[in-house]
């Protein structure tokens, strides 16, 4: 039987994923880091950008068109200071950034557990109990995750939006049930009972003499 | 288990040890171990073939079933 060690695609794949979750783990530190200095030394963050709808005649254009003859406008991209968010809104600016941070977690974990799923598939042990929990738990995050983006919308950027804006039009929230995420999800669930029944297959393996 | 392994007792019979065994069916002392200790969960046609060869008997004398 061949071993997967001499594979190159195994190599390569674990590779990029552990260049990958390093890079990651850089980026979940310096996010980490942006805030706490933003609050320890009062560094100014990134505006937040809001929805306002607008009517077509308040909108001057470059090129000289009618305003009768724009039809899809109805909104504008607005950027709002995060200074305000926080001044008025601290809760809620809070909730937001617990939000960032919980991302943050799920991700890094879902691909820790890939990065060592391809590290003992690296080291030729495929079918292990090793192997099964981190499928099962990138299955449950990617199962969970488009949930708990929507709860958080709900919960801290559409109350805002629509304090902020008055006489709403429309709202631009930017939500979508991520249904692949939930397929994605189940399939993984599907593929860890098969590294399950894989895994009681290679002890009978094993015990057979 | 309903199975029982009798390789320990045709080993004596037989006067041979676990490692003279193992050079003679070419199998590691840790797989005979395994099927010696009763640990085994299934054993190969072409494994019972080269101890039956070995010590000179038969598929009956090394196992035997036992009602639980």
């Amino acid at each position: 039987m061949n071993s997967l060690k001499d594979r190159d695609s195994v190599y390569f794949s674990y590779v990029i994923i552990n260049f990958l979750w390093y890079a990651s783990c850089i980026g979940a530190i310096l996010i980490i880091g942006f805030f706490i200095s933003k609050h320890a030394f009062g560094i100014t963050m990134a505006p937040l950008n809001i929805n306002v709808p607008i009517d077509a005649d308040y909108v001057t254009l470059q090129t000289d068109i009618e305003s009768s003859a724009i039809s899809t406008i109805d909104s504008a991209t607005a950027s709002l200071d995060t200074e305000y968010i926080i001044d008025n809104y601290f809760g809620r600016y809070i909730g937001i950034v617990l939000s960032l941070f919980i991302s943050i977690a799920l991700f890094l974990t879902g691909f820790f557990q890939l990065r060592m799923i391809l590290k003992s598939t690296l080291n030729d042990e495929v079918f292990t109990s090793k192997n099964v929990t981190p499928l099962k738990v990138l299955a449950g995050i990617l199962i969970a995750y488009s949930p708990l983006y929507w709860i958080f919308i709900q919960l801290f950027v559409v109350p805002l939006e629509s304090e902020l804006i008055v006489h709403k039009i429309s709202i631009s929230l930017g939500i979508s049930f991520n249904l692949g995420l939930f397929v994605y999800g189940l399939l993984l669930f599907a593929l860890a009972a098969v590294f399950e029944k894989g895994h009681d297959m290679y002890q009978d393996l094993k015990l057979t003499v | 288990m309903a199975i029982i392994v009798n390789l320990d007792v045709m080993l004596a019979k037989r006067k041979m040890s676990l490692t003279e065994l193992s050079e003679k069916v070419d199998l590691t002392i840790s797989n005979l171990s395994i099927l010696k200790t009763g640990k085994a969960k299934a054993i190969r046609f072409s494994t019972l073939e080269a101890i039956c060869e070995a010590l000179d008997c038969q598929p009956g004398d090394i196992l035997e079933y036992q009602d639980d």
